[in-house]
């Protein structure tokens, strides 16, 4: 089902935060990525920072005017990775799916972001800043995937 | 999409909140319901004279100690109290939509509103202090105090049940004064919370009281010699009887009233923008706000024009969500009452007997869940509303929007001016020169300029004109603080 509300951008984001964090927490667990294992922990600490975030810049620009009702029109399924790996996956195959994790994101922040600046000023501010740092976490894991590509398995 | 959970689990039996104890009341009880649902979660006591009197002699023995409270202190039961309301953010938001059967969004956003009340009076040691001047005559000073008065009645609507008593509790309280507060009893449940959270946060006992009610309570407090003033928020019918009433036993009056609001749509206006603005300020609360809009005037002669606008506002307000407020996919909830429903159904009836066209028909709702059809109605489109037609003229209090046109921007501003209500208005617009001729002219206590619903923060008085307002001083802003206060003069000359 579309997602059509304010509250409800609000309760995606946690859901897709909160599905990071637990992604890179499980990571930073896995012993194949015992190198990386500040750089994913770092990354899982980033989620729970965004969820924060976004819920403050929800709660404290909300007002009764606002056009939260009328204002949002996407699509979940364009967001959403499955996070679920095989046991058999090597870690540039796993550093993919986390580049896949984080566009999907950041292109969620952006376009709840354009359709929230009607009036929602501080949150879209909010959803586009996050959408930059979603960005940058892209460049640290393609620069990561180019670093273990060459000798682990894809 | 999932239902949120409900913070109320069994039916809750209200007591009044009276200096400072929790006591029950020996008045009739009355059910309050979850219109989503219509399940009764709360029984609320409509109390006696003698227990509103008990109240209001309990807030009269706490004044003089309170009212020689430093400022500062009483400011930090306020920060107190506002950290206690954004603890209970979610829990009190979620009531209200259980009580009123708003949006989540939309008893969030009261929410945020109430809280902001609440900061704003925090800096009441600023916004409280007089002024003088040396020197008025050789050797002589002039000073003015604000000194708070003693009591305040606030008797608030039903249609923002957390929210309205704050936009005049928090101001009266940080100047001294204290309050009875009568919630409306048809959804009472979120004063109880706040009244919890304001003993928690230490107010000395006597100083917030809370007595439930109907129209008894309501008689009680307007009668009472102890009164200093009341705030009311309701029907012009009723605020005038208030106002009349506040007059014959000499207390000051802020009386916030019915509504009948105008947007104006110009040719030169931005569709994709404009829309979600109208959505929310025809659609917004069911409909059940002062500042709804009511009457879209599309301005010009572009038949191409008028027609895209409406097709594209009917189209929108055709597929907008309706269901219960906890379901995060709602767009909007049901009416608050099966009377309230009744009453917009009667109007519709009515406007299809003045001749009005019914582009969209809400009475046969359709509902997103399987919840009972009591209260809900769709939105619904009347086109072709001429000026004199009642459902262009009366306060509908509903989901309804009356599109009517205009040839020009004079022609729209008279049609707005006729009105006898005053209280918002609002153009969408890319011309400075069509707002400015607007908001100068137009006869309306809050005015927006590609604003849905001109609602004032609350460090801004909510305006108000005409028919929508009776009394001099607004409530929230300064206006309230003055309200609040007596402004005394001391001249002085040591020999």
């Amino acid at each position: 089902m579309e997602i059509r509300t304010l509250s409800a951008v609000l309760s995606f984001a946690e859901k897709l935060e909160g599905q990071g964090a637990e992604f890179y927490e499980d990571l930073s667990n896995q012993e194949k990525f015992s190198e990386n294992r500040n750089f994913f922990s770092d990354f899982a600490k980033g989620n729970r920072k965004h969820k924060q975030q976004v819920k403050r810049a929800y709660q404290e620009s909300i007002t009764d005017a606002f056009e939260t009702g009328g204002s949002f029109n996407l699509e979940p399924s364009d967001y959403l990775v499955s996070i679920a790996m095989s046991g058999g996956l090597g870690q540039p195959a796993i550093i993919k799916k986390a580049i896949e994790l984080e566009e999907k994101m950041g292109k969620f922040y952006l376009d709840a972001g354009d359709q929230s600046k009607s009036l929602l000023a501080d949150i879209s501010r909010t959803f586009k800043l996050i959408a930059k740092k979603k960005s940058e976490r892209q460049n640290k894991l393609r620069y990561l995937y180019q670093e273990n590509k060459g000798g682990l398995d894809d | 999409m999932a239902v949120l959970e409900e913070p109320l689990k069994e039916v809750m039996k209200i007591k009044n909140y009276v200096g400072g104890e929790w006591i029950g009341s020996k008045g009739k009880v009355t059910d309050v319901k979850n219109p989503a649902l219509c399940k009764t979660i709360a029984k609320v006591p409509l109390s006696t004279r003698d227990e509103v009197n008990a109240a209001v002699e309990a807030a009269g023995d706490a004044f003089p100690e309170w009212r020689r409270t430093p400022p500062i202190t009483r400011a930090r039961c306020l920060f107190r109290l506002k950290e206690l309301l954004e603890g209970h953010f979610e829990e009190i938001s979620r009531i209200q939509t259980m009580e009123h059967g708003k949006t989540i969004d939309e008893s969030r956003g009261e929410t945020r509103r109430g809280i902001e009340m609440v900061e704003v009076a925090t800096g009441i040691p600023s916004l409280m202090m007089g002024y003088n001047l040396e020197d008025i005559a050789t050797g002589i000073d002039e000073y003015l105090v604000h000194q708070p008065l003693g009591v305040f009645g606030i008797i608030p609507a039903f249609n923002f049940p957390f929210m309205i008593p704050l936009w005049f509790a928090p101001f009266a309280t940080a100047t001294g004064n204290c309050v009875v507060i009568k919630p409306s009893p048809r959804d009472p449940i979120s004063q109880v919370k706040l009244a919890e959270l304001v003993e928690e946060a230490g107010f000395p006992p006597g100083v917030w009281n809370v007595v439930h009610g109907g129209a008894e309570a309501a008689s009680a407090l307007l009668e009472h010699q102890d009164i200093k003033g009341i705030a009311f928020v309701g029907s012009t019918r009723v605020g005038k009887e208030v106002y009349k009433k506040c007059g014959e036993t000499g207390k000051r009056a802020i009386v916030q009233a019915s509504a009948k609001n105008f947007l104006l749509v110009m040719p030169d206006a931005d569709p994709r923008r404009s829309l979600p603005a109208l959505l929310s300020s025809f659609y917004g609360n069911a409909g059940q706000r002062c500042l709804a809009g009511s009457n879209l005037v599309i301005v010009g002669e572009d038949d191409a024009f008028y027609k895209r606008f409406v097709d594209g506002f009917v189209d929108a307000s055709s597929k907008l969500r309706v269901g219960y407020g906890l379901d995060e996919s709602i767009q909007m909830g049901p009416m608050q009452s099966v009377d309230g429903k009744e009453r917009v159904t009667k109007f519709i009836e009515r406007g299809m007997e003045e001749g009005a066209k019914l582009r969209l028909d809400g009475r046969k709702p359709k509902i997103s869940g399987d919840y009972p059809p009591s209260c809900f109605l769709n939105p619904t489109v009347f086109e072709d509303v001429a000026p004199d037609m009642e459902i262009a003229k009366e306060e509908i209090f509903g989901p309804v929007a009356n599109v009517m046109r205009a040839k020009n921007l004079d022609d729209a501003i008279e049609k707005v001016n006729r009105s006898r209500y005053g209280n918002a208005a609002s153009i969408f617009t890319s011309s400075g020169k069509y707002a400015r001729e607007f908001k100068y002219r137009v006869q309306a206590g809050n005015v927006g300029i590609n604003i849905g619903v001109a609602a004032p923060m609350a460090f801004f008085p909510f305006g108000g004109m005409k028919d929508s307002f009776f009394g001099v001083l607004h409530g929230q802003g300064r206006d309230v603080i003055r309200f609040f206060t007596e402004s005394k003069i001391l001249i002085q000359r040591w020999f």
